[in-house]
């Protein structure tokens, strides 16, 4: 008698997303995905295979061992209120190990730990000052030396946007081999509106190849876009890994 | 604005208020209750009695209840910057369209001696009026401090009057000073102003003044740092109030408690995350609506967030003469008020 009545009820309010530190880290090393949501009745219900969790998906008690690379989702769900939109953690896998990265010199006040910030195995959150290598020029290059131990077939670049300090993402990112040849180029879309703060792990693809030397090339946008309060002047590009797989 | 002209304009509002009144099927469905502890309440998202075309709002950004017990909203909208509600949300009186960023609202006084004060973010001044609107004293930036070039540098977001008249005006937006008039309106003191000390401020939002306290005090926020200051009425730094996780807008003291509206979390860069908070008068957190529930660890508050979309980006609550809450909101697509009634 009172289900059609239900479907003429007032909307129901929708839950926020649960809560977590990370947004992304390495799988394995012990490291573990905690969520939090504080809300009497409510549970937080979990996948580990990159789909949108529903009703049926577990229930989340304890944190999740990060094993698998891929994508940890988790929502909020509670009674008398529609379910939260999903809270994302990449698990990330690994690079291999390398002999050496040598980046262009970043800006003093932004040099964490110099080359060796970028294959610590450890990824900057939102402090600036912590793990991250900012440039404030138009493009950086960063020569990677794998030591031809093994056939590599993809790289990673981690880098950050967050607009609101003039830190957008590269328009493009070039892989070059030994000889200078660009092997891929990645795009990025042009930022034609403000978006959320994120960090993000850019992913290319190259021949598979016991590589002796790979160079990066991140080149910015030429400037600010016009929506941005410093429209015109140059932006910053911040990068805290390159890995290799 | 003549309030039998407000009246009549508001005759198109009543017919539409009708309308928009809860039906039958949504009080069949059990109304969620928001907070915790001895501070919960269900919720009315369509309290106002009126349509936009008819009232437009923009920033909701302050209330008070005045003398005659009306609900009375301070918006940036200059059609009518000053509102008058009836507790069931007609609105009732309106005036005010020389006031384009109308900003902080505040009253002293009861009865025929009751005056309103309004903070203007964008003149750069703060008005004291009469209840109907009649202007009858404004402050420009206090050059005589010598810690203001020119007026654009004051851009005051708070009053608070004490017991004795003297007013306090936060600058929350522009160079972070708290500064003190006598009851005669001339500059006592000043204090507060940016830095990393703990006397310093960072978006002192909100001011008002604590009568819990033997003396009074004031409790002047830093929203940039989430906490309450609490400083002598000499302007003498006293403590913090630690509240992570939450950009605190004024700080609201009834009945022996603490509300404050939350406009974002964790930090003022992220949007559509606001919420309320309250706090009882050991300055624990003990309900918060549309957030996480209070925890505390070690004696501190575990980070708040929040957990229902309930609001974008509450700017003020105000407590009425029977506690219920009313929470209106900036940069939300021009939302009305919502009320809270207490549930026992």
């Amino acid at each position: 008698m009172l289900a059609p009545f239900a479907a003429l009820a007032q909307d129901s309010l929708r839950l926020s997303p649960p809560q977590t530190p990370v947004e992304r880290l390495f799988a394995g090393c012990g490291n573990t995905v905690p969520f939090e949501f504080r809300m009497k009745g409510a549970v937080i219900r979990y996948t580990t295979n990159g789909r949108e969790p529903d009703e049926q998906s577990p229930v989340y008690t304890t944190p999740l061992p990060a094993v698998t690379p891929g994508f940890i989702r988790a929502k909020a769900f509670c009674n008398g209120f529609m379910p939260s939109v999903s809270r994302t953690v990449q698990i990330i896998a690994p690079g291999l190990p390398v002999d050496s990265i040598i980046a262009d010199t970043s800006s003093p006040q932004y040099r964490a730990t110099g080359n060796s910030a970028l294959h610590d195995g450890r990824l900057g959150g939102r402090q600036l000052n912590e793990h991250w290598l900012g440039y404030n020029k138009t493009n950086f290059t960063i020569t990677i030396y794998p030591g031809r131990k093994k056939k590599i077939r993809r790289m990673g670049i981690s880098m950050l946007r967050q607009q609101g300090s003039w830190i957008f993402l590269p328009a493009t990112v070039t892989v070059y081999n030994e000889k200078g040849k660009p092997l891929v180029v990645l795009k990025t879309p042009y930022p034609e509106q403000p978006a959320a703060d994120e960090t993000v792990l850019l992913t290319l693809n190259i021949p598979a190849k016991k590589y002796k030397r790979l160079t990066l090339k991140a080149e910015a946008i030429p400037a600010l876009p016009a929506w941005h309060g410093g429209s015109g002047n140059m932006g910053w590009l911040f990068v805290d890994e390159v890995l290799v797989w | 604005m003549h309030r039998k002209k407000f009246i009549q304009n508001t005759g198109a509002i009543l017919a539409g208020g009708m309308l928009a009144r809860p039906g039958f099927a949504e009080l069949l469905k059990a109304d969620p209750v928001f907070g915790q502890n001895e501070k919960r309440y269900t919720l009315n998202r369509n309290w106002v009695q009126a349509q936009p075309a008819d009232l437009p709002v923009n920033d909701c950004h302050e209330m008070l209840q005045d003398s005659r017990g009306h609900i009375v909203l301070l918006t940036n909208e200059t059609k009518n910057n000053v509102i008058f509600f009836d507790k069931s949300g007609m609105p009732v009186n309106g005036w005010g369209h020389e006031f384009p960023g109308a900003h902080g609202f505040s009253k002293a006084g009861e009865g025929s001696d009751e005056h309103f004060y309004i903070t203007d973010t964008e003149r750069h001044q703060v008005f004291k009026t009469t209840p109907a609107g009649r202007i009858i004293r404004q402050w420009n930036y206090p050059a005589e401090t010598g810690k203001y070039e020119n007026a654009a540098a004051f851009v005051p977001t708070e009053t608070a009057i004490a017991a004795n008249g003297d007013m306090y005006v936060a600058d929350g937006y522009g160079a972070q000073y708290i500064i003190h008039y006598d009851a005669a309106g001339t500059i006592k003191n000043i204090f507060g102003g940016r830095g990393p000390e703990p006397q310093h401020l960072d978006n002192a939002h909100g001011i008002c003044i604590d009568e819990r306290t033997a003396p009074a005090t004031l409790l002047i926020t830093d929203r940039t740092r989430c906490c309450f200051k609490r400083f002598s009425l000499n302007g003498d730094y006293m403590e913090t109030i630690t509240l992570p996780g939450a950009c605190v807008c004024r700080p609201v003291i009834k009945g022996g408690y603490l509300y404050a509206a939350v406009l974002r979390s964790p930090s003022m860069n992220t949007d559509n995350s606001g919420f309320v908070i309250i706090l009882n008068r050991e300055n624990k957190v003990i309900s918060v609506i549309g957030g996480a529930e209070p925890e505390y660890e070690n004696g501190q508050p575990k980070p708040f967030y929040q957990t229902v979309q309930l609001f974008k980006h509450p700017h003020d609550v105000l407590v009425d003469d029977e506690d219920n809450l009313y929470v209106c909101q900036w940069n939300s697509g021009k939302a009305y008020p919502y009320k809270f009634t207490p549930v026992v």
